[in-house]
């Protein structure tokens, strides 16, 4: 490993619980809601409920740090189960369709994905209160992507390419 | 440690995690849903017990036929499948506990009229046909090879086994929810345990029951066509109905039946054994059943 992948990410200051805004926080507990809601409103079709986390996750990218590391946690975490309630329903539909059988292999992927989906569940449980109150809380693996991605090195030259300028058409 | 290891060993304990919880998804499966059906430990003398309680029940609310003409067409069938029954090596149907010579009942065989094509077993080895099931069928023979299977369920002691989950799973419901009554998502568990186990023990009784008709000298392809002739009377096949149903889609239990027929021809050729059709005249059966409540389709 190079010594730049080492370096400490002192490049954005992390913000601390009593310098950010109650409407942040409030907004960051609501990317982990979002999830929740999705969670239970697309089980039918589960990968349109992706659609609705992205574009929460879309809309706040650009507001703030905190708001934007919290939503892209919870859309990272959320994929993975999300991808495996599909395949849950995929199963079922090719079952009932076709006219195959429940095999014991559907129970145990069943169990399995019901499981995960718990765990999952009180994981953002617990990232939500924790966002909420300001604070930055780690979910392992995701809570390093999304920290990466919004105070990680690179992530100031990210915002800057980023900038938006309104101007009028041409020739006006 | 480098960001980039630290995240792989993020990814690692995540992978670990979510290995370990389907290893005891794997665990919880098996423990439900799997096969063989392990035999009740419950005393014998409970079947015993729950017989007369049984026999008293469906005397109380169904139609018996007891006319001399079926019960002595039942006797001559039964006269072929009993002692074949009682010979029935242990192993045959896989769980050799359950089925062991000493501790099989005796079995008792009711007709009843009604118009649905169906028989069933009872705890104590009490069989029970419908005269509707009478009807569809065209031989001795196949009624035999209907009986066959019921007395695979007696034979394993199905019935009892299914009492004892259904008990199980009721006590289980009502710790669950602090005696509140069972809840949609527990009834739907318990349908599909008992659903689980119950598809196990249909399909041991297929195979037990050609086996049980070979011995007994009976040609094992009437259990074929038993079958067949139960899935020509029912034309209205409704498909999501046909997953609540613990038996094996008919036209795949047809399908094994012809091949373990065709196995069980071949052992008992090469033994010197020939099947031998049952001495009763069954249109004068289907005539002497009571016709008032004809199948309505």
């Amino acid at each position: 490993m190079s010594s730049e992948e080492t370096a400490p990410q002192g490049a954005i200051r992390l913000p601390q619980p009593d310098e950010i805004p109650e409407r942040e926080k409030e907004d960051a507990m609501a990317a982990y809601l979002m999830m929740f809601a999705s969670l239970a409103i697309g089980l039918p079709i589960p990968l349109f409920n992706l659609i609705a986390s992205f574009v929460y996750y879309l809309v706040n990218r650009k507001s703030s740090r905190f708001v934007a590391f919290h939503a892209l946690q919870a859309l990272l975490s959320h994929i993975p189960v999300v991808l495996l309630n599909a395949g849950l329903v995929a199963w079922l539909i090719v079952v009932l369709v076709t006219g195959l059988h429940f095999t014991g292999g559907f129970f145990w992927y069943l169990i399995f994905v019901l499981a995960l989906n718990i765990a999952y569940i009180v994981i953002s449980i617990i990232a939500l209160i924790h966002a909420r109150k300001g604070r930055l809380y780690y979910i392992p693996l995701f809570g390093r992507l999304s920290f990466s991605r919004f105070y990680g090195p690179k992530a100031e030259a990210r915002q800057k390419t980023a900038a938006w300028e309104n101007r009028p058409p041409e020739g006006i | 440690m480098s960001a980039r290891a630290r995240l792989a060993r993020e990814l690692a304990w995540v992978l670990a995690v979510v290995a370990a919880i389907a290893a005891l998804a794997f665990g919880a499966a098996r423990l439900f849903f799997s096969r063989p059906v392990p035999a009740p430990d419950i005393p014998r003398s409970l079947d015993a017990g729950l017989k007369p309680l049984m026999l008293k029940q469906i005397r109380a609310e169904n139609r018996l036929v007891e006319t001399p003409v079926v019960a002595s067409a039942i006797a001559a069938i039964m006269d072929r499948l009993a002692p074949a029954y009682a010979a029935m090596p242990a192993e045959d149907g896989g769980v050799s506990k359950a089925a062991s010579k000493e501790g099989r009942p005796a079995i008792e065989i009711l007709v009843i009229d009604s118009p649905v094509i169906n028989a069933f077993t009872v705890p104590g080895g009490v069989v029970c046909v419908y005269t509707g099931l009478m009807k569809t069928l065209s031989s001795p023979e196949e009624l035999a090879a209907i009986l066959a299977h019921e007395m695979s369920h007696a034979a394993f002691r199905d019935p009892l086994t299914q009492l004892a989950r259904n008990v199980g799973m009721a006590t289980l419901a009502s710790v669950l929810t602090g005696g509140q009554g069972e809840t949609l998502a527990q009834g739907l568990l318990a349908d599909l345990v008992s659903l689980r186990y119950g598809r196990a023990a249909e399909d041991r009784a297929d195979e037990f029951a050609i086996a049980l008709l070979a011995k007994a000298g009976i040609d094992p392809a009437s259990y074929g066509s038993a079958l067949s002739r139960i899935k020509g009377s029912n034309p209205k096949d409704m498909k999501l109905l046909r997953y609540l149903d613990p038996h094996s889609p008919i036209d795949e239990r047809i399908r094994s039946a012809g091949e373990r027929a065709k196995a069980a021809d071949a052992k008992a050729a090469a033994a010197g054994l020939k099947a031998k059709r049952i001495a009763v005249d069954w249109k004068k059966i289907l005539k002497a059943l009571p016709s008032v409540l004809e199948p309505t389709d």
